[in-house]
């Protein structure tokens, strides 16, 4: 479609609380529109499903009932929970969805409403609430439970991806060979390749100069995911806490900058990202060589006055 | 006397008017039953377009409920239905080999409107309760034939026209039957889009497949897609059928080969000379989507997720509303609606006494599923049955013809009668 008298179209809307964009490649500039419609429209339903601030979604409904009962889902909500308890078994635990008590520990503060760094006791407290160990999930059932009270999952880390390979599936559907679809600056994916090269060109954002583009990675039929604890994070007496919590140890992931994954599916990409984050260089260099299809791009955290390093595993 | 001494309007009646509409829906909170609990409940599912698959969605959630059999003449949906489903699906192709199994208590049809009369009919006479998506039918005999069949066999028809199954709807249609509006004398709504309401077609050979909306042989176009919905609340609150309608529809702005209207313009006329004025347009949003009912002594702007009440300055001020929620709308001071009012105003109210708990917020689509499988276990007939389903269809369709005649129409009562 897109090799023919070439027109794109770029579409945006906001959901998941962040910015959603198309740019699709074609000869029918109306056709385009219908389709990028009808892929935003599967966004909004994914929203109604993964968000943890829709008192009626699926994933609301899960940690409100999850712990006295069996939850039967959606089996490709199902299918999501599948890869993101395979990704947090193959990454020793690094990436999570259960972090919810930790995060909200790290970022919101304490009981007493303000922020102090939690103790130890804490730590391990709250750590005995999180864990994919705790999330069962029945595949002959398609139900999900916890095995104790207390835990909640929080599909962000992963469900922008997802939101992604769902619309990109749509949109193939539709007949679209050539197109990115980005999910905010998480995940960005590309269908076919540019008009006029033989892949699309996708820049990662300096975390420094944020203005600055770092570098770029080309992709065709694969997904981008960046991951970053400088974005979010707490200060407390000069010192940044990251809201990426490291959830084997329960404190902030504090090696790097920020961390990419490349793969083919966007849902892998985006919990890998975040994964590579915690693991830091060594660890994800382990998992990239015992995984050949997915590469990375991490930048540590540089020493003062230091220039950012940019390490490439498993990519051009 | 204040403004609602007569209508026995009390701030505890607004909070016992809120646990009604519990008590109304029946809703088996659901969810907090164990399966084990409940009567399994083998549902069939044809069409799983984009509504479908929605639903189907929902479907699978509610506990007890096992879905076996889904059918789709389009491939990717199909494939999409199993894998929503999960599990042991068996998927079909033609309906009537799904119909032919003797496991299964209902079936939902989210078909094209012109297909859920043929695939109602015979899954009522093969035994099974249905649930069909709206407009209940292509046609008002079409619509009666169905009704009639639900009678003969035995079997439950519910329609989905979701908002009778919501909350917030039976909390605002309690109010109103309580005087909360006064007398109402005119009803506004509109359902108004900026798009083309086409989907894209990858082989030109699947256009009337899969933009059925667009065409005569397969849909009544906005009124049915649409306005049916609203026109369902209009009836249901006015408690009483349109006398007559006239109204202008065209295709004007889309001219891309579609023959149902991309605007349509619709007053209708209801007994004690109440007007009804419908729009929906394909090019402007403006407005969105809301029914507005204006009374003597207030005005309710009402869709789903939002309710708010407008007092009229000549009206007196509402008891109960000084514990309500409210916010400046244009100038004005609008009281929300809440249908979890309840326990908030329990906490004010500081009576002591034991109030339901306002429900717990859930989507209309999954209330309306749930209710029909309640419906299905109990032996009850549904709110939301195929008499109601019958008087939306038959007040869109009647419109649907005054904007192609050009004229003005007057419904007979046996239009609404099967």
């Amino acid at each position: 479609m897109c090799s023919t008298n070439p027109i794109l179209v770029r579409m945006k809307r906001v959901a998941m609380n962040c910015e959603f964009e198309l740019v699709l490649c074609g000869s029918d500039r109306r056709y385009l529109i219908d389709a990028g419609e009808e892929a935003f429209e599967e966004l909004a339903r994914l929203e109604e499903q993964l968000s943890v601030f829709i008192p009626t979604s699926d994933v609301s409904d899960i940690n409100a009932h999850a712990a006295e009962r069996p939850v039967r889902i959606d089996a490709r909500l199902f299918d999501l929970l599948l890869l993101a308890k395979r990704v947090s078994a193959e990454t020793g635990g690094a990436f999570d969805i259960s972090t919810g008590p930790l995060v909200r520990r790290w970022s919101a503060g304490d009981d007493h409403g303000g922020f102090s760094v939690p103790t130890s006791e804490e730590i391990s407290q709250l750590i005995s609430k999180v864990g994919m160990k705790h999330v069962c999930l029945d595949q002959a059932a398609i139900t999900v439970a916890f095995d104790r009270p207390g835990m909640m999952i929080n599909l962000g880390a992963i469900g922008k991806g997802y939101a992604v390979r769902e619309m990109a599936d749509l949109l193939r559907g539709r007949g679209i060979d050539a197109g990115l679809i980005s999910g905010g600056t998480s995940t960005v994916y590309a269908i076919g390749h540019a008009p006029d090269d033989d892949a699309w060109t996708v820049g990662i954002r300096n975390p420094v100069e944020r203005e600055e583009r770092l570098t770029t990675v080309r992709l065709r039929d694969r997904a981008l995911s960046t991951s970053g604890g400088h974005e979010r994070f707490t200060e407390a007496d000069g010192v940044r806490y990251s809201h990426v919590i490291d959830p084997r140890t329960g404190r902030p992931a504090d090696a790097l900058l920020i961390a990419c994954a490349v793969t083919s599916d966007p849902a892998e990409s985006d919990a890998l990202s975040t994964a590579f984050l915690v693991l830091g260089v060594e660890e994800t260099k382990e998992y990239c060589s015992a995984h050949e299809s997915v590469g990375a791009v991490l930048v540590p955290v540089p020493a003062p006055g230091a220039d950012l390093e940019i390490i490439r595993i498993g990519i051009e | 006397m204040s403004f609602y001494d007569d209508g026995a309007l009390s701030r505890r009646d607004f909070i016992k008017g809120s646990a009604a509409a519990a008590v109304t829906l029946g809703l088996a909170s659901g969810a907090s039953a164990q399966q084990s609990d409940v009567k399994e409940i083998r549902c069939g599912f044809i069409g799983v377009g984009t509504e479908g698959s929605m639903l189907l969605g929902k479907l699978v959630k509610i506990p007890g409920v096992k879905v076996p059999a889904i059918c789709d003449i389009y491939e990717p949906n199909l494939q999409k239905g199993l894998k929503i489903a999960g599990g042991l699906v068996r998927g079909y192709e033609d309906y009537r080999y799904m119909l032919d199994r003797t496991d299964l208590d209902a079936i939902l049809i989210a078909t094209p409107l012109n297909w859920h009369a043929p695939m109602a009919i015979d899954a009522m006479k093969s035994g099974k309760h249905v649930f069909s998506e709206k407009m209940m039918a292509y046609s008002i005999e079409d619509a009666k034939m169905m009704l009639k069949t639900s009678r003969q066999t035995g079997k439950l028809l519910q329609i989905g026209h979701q908002r009778r199954y919501d909350p917030l709807y039976n909390h605002a249609f309690n109010l109103i039957k309580q005087g909360v509006l006064g007398k109402i004398t005119h009803v506004r709504c509109m359902w108004n889009r900026n798009g083309s309401w086409r989907r894209a077609v990858p082989d030109p050979k699947l256009e009337r497949l899969i933009n059925w909306r667009m065409y005569k042989d397969q849909s009544q176009g906005l009124m049915a897609e649409l306005a049916s919905h609203q026109m369902h609340v209009t009836n249901w609150f006015l408690e009483s059928l349109p006398i007559s309608v006239m109204g202008y529809g065209g295709i004007d702005y889309w001219k891309d080969g579609r023959e149902t209207y991309d605007n349509v313009n619709v007053l209708f006329e209801y007994p004690e000379g109440v007007k009804v004025y419908y729009q929906s347009l394909t090019t402007n949003q403006f407005d969105n989507c809301y029914e507005q009912f204006m009374g003597d002594k207030g005005t309710l702007v009402i869709t789903t997720g939002k309710a708010q009440l407008f007092k009229e300055p000549r009206a007196e001020d509402l008891m109960w509303s000084s514990a309500a929620h409210k916010e400046k709308v244009g100038g004005k001071e609008a009281i929300v609606l809440d249908a979890d009012v309840t326990a908030k105003l329990k906490a004010q109210a500081g009576e002591g006494e034991q109030i339901a708990a306002g429900e717990k917020k859930k989507d209309d689509y999954m209330a309306e599923l749930e209710a029909f499988i309640q419906c299905i276990r109990e032996g009850k007939q549904p709110d939301c049955d195929g008499q109601e389903g019958l008087e939306s269809a038959a007040t869109c369709l009647l419109a649907n013809q005054a904007m192609a005649q050009g004229k003005k129409l007057y419904y007979k009562p046996e239009m609404f009668k099967a």
